[in-house]
């Protein structure tokens, strides 16, 4: 017939089919596992699940498989997912200082207690391509780490309450235990917990760039890493019925502490400000960005100008998340044939109008 | 205590509960009707399934104990069986979301939640149990949803109630959305019903 | 090689039981309770937690989660886009409802309980009874004047609509014409300004006075606002620019129709082109074929 955009039924299954057989590629190659993608993927792994919004490695895996390594697009398979799971119960909020840590630094200490633990890391990796994992090579236990040289994972103080003791940071109170579960709020300003999960499942681009920005002056806040640190946490449950909690499970969480320029305000002595941040597995680059955030956002509680994008609420929280913000701009590729069909009759009007004049 | 089933099909049942009351309110004075639970005495079944099919843990009910119930044990047992099939919080008059009351009891608009100019509609939805739709005095109703005007009876509803339907305590867009319930019939005002006692009897 | 209801169709067979209509019930709870707020506040958006679907944001999820919340087995669901039943978003969005619920569908308006539609009212008068959902990108009208959802909230608290006024006028002062030809501004039950969402203005008068009930969900911005069956609402003019409508100095090329809202087809490249009705049922009606 006339239109090409017409007689869908058919062009949606065929275009589905070869996508289908591009996400395969060759096949004479193996088929990639979800195993495979959890183990030796894991940060892309991670960065699903913060933003996806569910801790789960092998549906986070799952979705990259079939999202042929899109994060944005595994992203919003795992919230699409999400959205069909009933919220049955909040588990109690997390306390990080019980975290049994693989890997804590903080910049502000040349040392402290418990020290420096590098764990896992890119950090001083000289970054030059690795020509040797081009081999590809069979299963083994040779690993660069023997287990025993392997700390023991173990609780840390955490360098902010080191800082509070002193009076030299303020202690952050989390609010009452609400009856109220969190949910994404939708009216703005939102509470500062309602901010920091969004901030969580908003996209680490997005978030970086902001976070790049206040450090080159687009509000600036003066951030010291105070402590980042990753490690397991375990997730309790109050059940009304036993009057007690009980661990669920655990997950791996990344924390970011940002120690911030000092306010003074009126009757209180001078203290540093903070901005804090969380992610869901290894994300650290996502944690630290959320962090700085965090804290430009916080402007209007100090009085501070509000005259850079990253200090501006609405501006960031409304477009940080990568699932709206992709489904939006790619909405365009949906015909609107009849709202241009609109303007092309009143561009005509017009043009009309002015020709008679 | 007595725990009673709930829906049948929670899934399907809820929905069709819904779009009952959807009718209902769209159509502010029409007479729908909602048969698919018996209800928990002494509650009218229409109260119930409006109970069943829109509130839970999100939500807060007020049950007014002085209207409707014989005896605490009654109202227990009541409470029980809604919060065991909805999940829903027992709250005061003041904070809740849906309540439950008599409409021959006296009423006071103030009591309830009416919203605010920036939130509309955090206001309550009134469910009032009347004993009838063909008694009562006879109103003429009009606005959204009724394309000229509509007529309707609700049964015997207390003085206080008729003047709050007549001349509401708030100016629109605050206010409350009422919804009349008789065994398994529902009539329901909205905010926005124009309200007068009928001309011709 | 298999289509996306397809994978629906299977993993809902395996150990991935979707729910009927997909959202899990608290969600359609929620939703249900946002379009009842919306009836009885007409045009006011009601805010709602917004939930990823399995399309994306911008691709009718508003209107998908209405349906979804709305629809039931006795319903018969008909899903337009651009008027048309065949386009390809329409095809898809009518094959999850399918898949998702197991409901009859049709491309007959006159047989729908339940329509979903983006940009386009149905030619055909709907009647009491029957429900169209419409897809919403953008729901607050002064978005472009006032980017801020805090301001605009507070406009809308107060009453606060001399600016969308303004900005029609300034219209007419550069181009002679008020220069909005979709999303045209209304004002509902005398209260609330409203976007329509982008139907052409060809379909504002449809919206008075509509027998059938109108709801209207944006998805990604998370709002949901209704517009009950006969109930006031006005397009936004002035006395001496009275709000008009579109016109074609053609007929239907299919159907000869000259009163309903045609596209523009190219049908070569030396600038030839024909119109036909964007509303394909009614189109076919006229023609006299069935479409079922």
């Amino acid at each position: 017939m006339y239109v090409a955009v017409k007689g869908g039924e058919k062009a949606i299954a065929a275009s589905h089919a070869l996508q289908a057989k591009k996400r395969r590629g060759d096949t004479k190659l193996n088929e990639i596992s979800i195993h495979q993608i959890e183990q030796q993927l894991s940060l892309a792994v991670d960065r699903v699940m913060t933003e996806g919004g569910i801790y789960d490695r092998q549906l986070a895996a799952l979705a990259l498989k079939q999202a042929c390594g899109d994060q944005v697009e595994a992203i919003f398979l795992v919230r699409a997912y999400r959205t069909t799971l009933a919220h049955i119960a909040s588990c109690e909020p997390l306390d990080c200082a019980k975290m049994l840590v693989e890997r804590r630094i903080s910049a502000i200490y040349k040392d402290l207690p418990g020290g420096q633990q590098l764990g896992a890391s890119f950090d001083y990796n000289h970054r030059l391509l690795d020509f040797s994992l081009m081999a590809e090579s069979e299963p083994s236990n040779e690993y660069p780490i023997k287990a025993n040289e392997l700390e023991d994972e173990q609780v840390f103080t955490k360098v902010f309450s080191l800082l509070e003791q002193q009076g030299l940071a303020k202690s952050e109170q989390s609010r009452e235990p609400s009856e109220e579960p969190l949910t994404t709020s939708q009216s703005f300003p939102y509470s500062r917990v309602e901010r920091l999960a969004q901030l969580t499942r908003s996209d680490e681009g997005f978030l970086l760039a902001l976070a790049y920005s206040t450090q080159r002056g687009y509000g600036r806040n003066h951030p010291f890493a105070g402590e980042i640190r990753t490690g397991f946490m375990e997730l309790e449950l109050e059940a009304e019925e036993l009057g007690f909690s009980i661990c669920i499970g655990q997950i791996q969480v990344t924390e970011c502490e940002m120690v911030n320029g000092f306010v003074k305000p009126e009757q209180e002595q001078a203290h540093f400000t903070r901005g804090y941040g969380l992610s869901l597995g290894a994300a650290e680059r996502k944690a630290m960005a959320i962090a700085l955030i965090d804290r430009s956002l916080q402007a209007s509680d100090y009085g501070e100008a509000i005259d850079g994008p990253a200090q501006d609420e609405e501006f960031v929280l409304a477009h940080g998340d990568n699932v709206e913000a992709a489904g939006f701009v790619s909405h365009l590729k949906l015909p609107h044939y009849v709202d241009f069909q609109a303007e092309l009759e009143l561009i005509r009007k017009m043009r009309n109008t002015k020709d008679t004049l | 205590m007595t725990i009673q089933s709930g829906f049948s099909q929670p899934v399907l049942d809820s929905q069709a509960c819904f779009r009952q009351v959807l009718a209902a309110l769209s159509e502010p004075g029409s007479v729908n009707t909602l048969g698919l639970h018996i209800g928990f005495e002494p509650l009218a079944a229409s109260v119930c399934q409006i109970v069943l099919s829109l509130c839970d843990n999100h939500t807060q009910l007020f049950v007014d104990p002085s209207s409707l119930m014989e005896s605490q044990s009654t109202l227990d047992n009541v409470i029980e069986n809604i919060k065991f099939h909805t999940d829903t919080k027992i709250s005061d008059k003041s904070r809740a979301d849906f309540v439950i009351t008599s409409a021959s009891s006296p009423f006071v608009a103030e009591d309830y939640k009416s919203g605010t100019e920036m939130y509309p509609e955090d206001s309550a939805t009134i469910l009032l149990e009347t004993n009838s739709f063909e008694g009562g005095t006879l109103l003429q109703l009009s606005g959204p949803g009724i394309e000229h005007t509509r007529q309707v009876r609700l049964g015997h509803i207390h003085s206080s109630l008729l003047d709050a339907l007549i001349q509401p305590a708030y100016k629109y867009p605050l206010g409350q959305d009422f919804i009349f319930c008789c065994g398994e019939q529902i009539v329901a005002i909205s905010r926005t019903t124009k309200v007068e006692i009928s001309a011709c009897m | 090689m298999r289509s996306v209801n397809e994978h629906i169709n299977q993993s809902a067979q395996s150990e991935q039981n979707y729910n009927f209509a997909y959202l899990d019930e608290q969600t359609k709870r929620m939703i249900r309770r946002a379009i009842l707020k919306g009836i009885a506040i007409p045009g006011y958006q009601v805010a709602f937690q917004g939930r990823e679907m399995p399309m994306p944001y911008g691709w009718g999820t508003g209107g998908i989660m209405l349906s979804a919340s709305i629809l039931g087995p006795k319903d018969c669901f008909k899903v337009i886009d651009q008027g048309a039943d065949d386009t390809t978003n329409a095809v898809s969005i009518r094959q999850f409802f399918e898949k998702v619920c197991d409901i009859e569908v049709t491309q007959k308006t006159a047989n729908a309980s339940v329509i979903q539609t983006r940009h386009r009212i149905p030619e055909h008068s709907l009647v009491e009874g029957q429900i169209l959902v419409f897809q919403v990108p953008i729901p607050e009208p002064l978005r472009f004047i006032e980017p801020r959802e805090t301001r605009t909230k507070k406009m809308h608290a107060y009453s606060d609509y001399g600016s969308m006024q303004v900005k029609l006028y300034e219209d007419i002062v550069q181009y002679g014409h008020i220069a909005t030809s979709y999303a045209y501004p209304v004002i509902v039950h005398g209260r609330y300004l409203m976007d329509p969402s982008p139907i052409p203005k060809f379909d504002n008068p449809k919206l008075h006075m509509s027998p059938a009930l109108l709801v209207f969900g944006a998805g990604r911005e998370k709002r949901i606002y209704c517009i009950p069956p006969y109930t006031d609402v006005k397009s936004l003019d002035f006395e001496d620019h009275p709000f008009s409508i579109q016109q074609w100095d053609q007929a239907c090329a299919q159907c000869g129709s000259h009163d309903s809202f045609l596209d523009e087809v190219l049908i070569d490249d030396q600038g030839g082109r024909m119109f036909v009705c964007s509303d394909t049922d009614f189109c076919q009606q006229r023609q006299g074929n069935s479409n079922d």
